[in-house]
């Protein structure tokens, strides 16, 4: 089964009750120095195994770039 | 002599100079300018995530690495105190729990000055979050002073508008912040070139944060290295105090017994 979720905005459709930690793997994107939010509330790395996220749920995916 | 270090959230810096990451060429350009700037603090702005445009995606922080630098993350691109809440506190997560900041809350596009309301209420808000607050703000001496009441542990106002390169435009109203402070006061945007970086520093300034000046010059690695002198020039040269200014010659030979081939 999937389910629709938004990541950076984008609807994207993604299996059922993924972790944040597989959703990472799947975008292929490395745990260092990023941050993750999940209807605005920030998820701490050591939740990333645990946390299942649920349909509609808006996930952000952060980190730091160039800049001054 | 023996100039008194600038110390920032406990840490003491050999160099006054911060440098921003923004608008160079590519990651490799950044780390060499930033390695020939001599700077410790590094600014990095705070971004989502391209999905999928890059599978192979290079994170700057590969390049500017925290254990070697001070990471300076930026609340730039806010414009409410909320955002720039919520920037600072993503910033915090991605860099292990580190508090430190620059607040940095804008107010229009055009001049990219700060929205002092906003930036006021930001920084109350993050200061009893405890964040260590290093505030980017106009030359408004009395709002330096406020800002440092609340607790910010830096006070950052601008030279000229962020990227404008016009240099100091209000030299009254710096010395005037660096007269009344307590904490660092460093000058954060709107310097063009080296003799920009040394006027600051000659005010009195305890440091000078630039990123265009460096990364939009002709050779950023040679201008980095430009304006690590320039800024150590104007550090010595304020250390030393200048001579006052006089409308007419003095001559710098003594007069008395100079051989005069004029007839008294």
């Amino acid at each position: 089964m999937t389910m629709n979720i938004f990541v950076n905005r984008a609807k994207t459709s993604i299996s059922e009750k993924i972790t944040i930690e597989l959703l990472l793997m799947n975008l292929r994107i490395e745990k260092k120095f990023i941050a993750v939010e999940v209807n605005q509330v920030i998820v701490p790395k050591s939740k990333y195994k645990n946390f299942h996220l649920k349909e509609n749920d808006e996930v952000e995916i952060i980190k730091a770039i160039g800049g001054g | 002599m023996k100039d008194k270090p600038l110390v920032i959230n406990d840490k003491i810096y050999s160099s006054r100079l911060i440098v921003g990451t923004g608008k160079y060429k590519s990651l490799k350009e950044t780390k060499l300018a930033v390695e020939a700037s001599a700077a410790e603090m590094v600014t990095v702005a705070i971004r989502r995530v391209n999905i999928g445009q890059d599978k192979n995606q290079e994170n700057l922080l590969d390049y500017i690495d925290p254990k070697k630098y001070t990471i300076l993350p930026n609340t730039a691109g806010c414009y409410s105190a909320d955002d720039a809440i919520r920037v600072s506190n993503l910033a915090s997560e991605i860099l292990g729990g580190e508090k430190l900041v620059k607040l940095e809350v804008l107010g229009d596009k055009k001049m990219l000055y700060p929205n002092i309301s906003e930036t006021l209420k930001a920084a109350e808000q993050l200061v009893k979050q405890n964040f260590k607050v290093m505030v980017y703000t106009t030359d408004d001496p009395l709002v330096a002073k406020e800002l440092e009441l609340i607790g910010c542990i830096s006070v950052m106002p601008l030279a000229a508008p962020i990227g404008s390169g016009l240099g100091v435009q209000n030299s009254y109203n710096i010395t005037s912040i660096v007269e009344n402070a307590k904490v660092p006061i460093i000058v954060d945007a709107g310097v063009g070139t080296a003799s920009d970086a040394t006027i600051a520093m000659e005010l009195g300034c305890d440091g000078v944060l630039m990123n265009t000046a460096i990364a939009c010059s002709r050779n950023p690695v040679l201008m980095a290295s430009a304006m690590k002198k320039a800024i150590e020039s104007g550090r010595e040269a304020f250390l030393a105090g200048r001579i006052p200014k006089k409308k007419y010659a003095s001559a710098s030979s003594p007069v008395e017994g100079s051989v005069s081939f004029d007839k008294e």
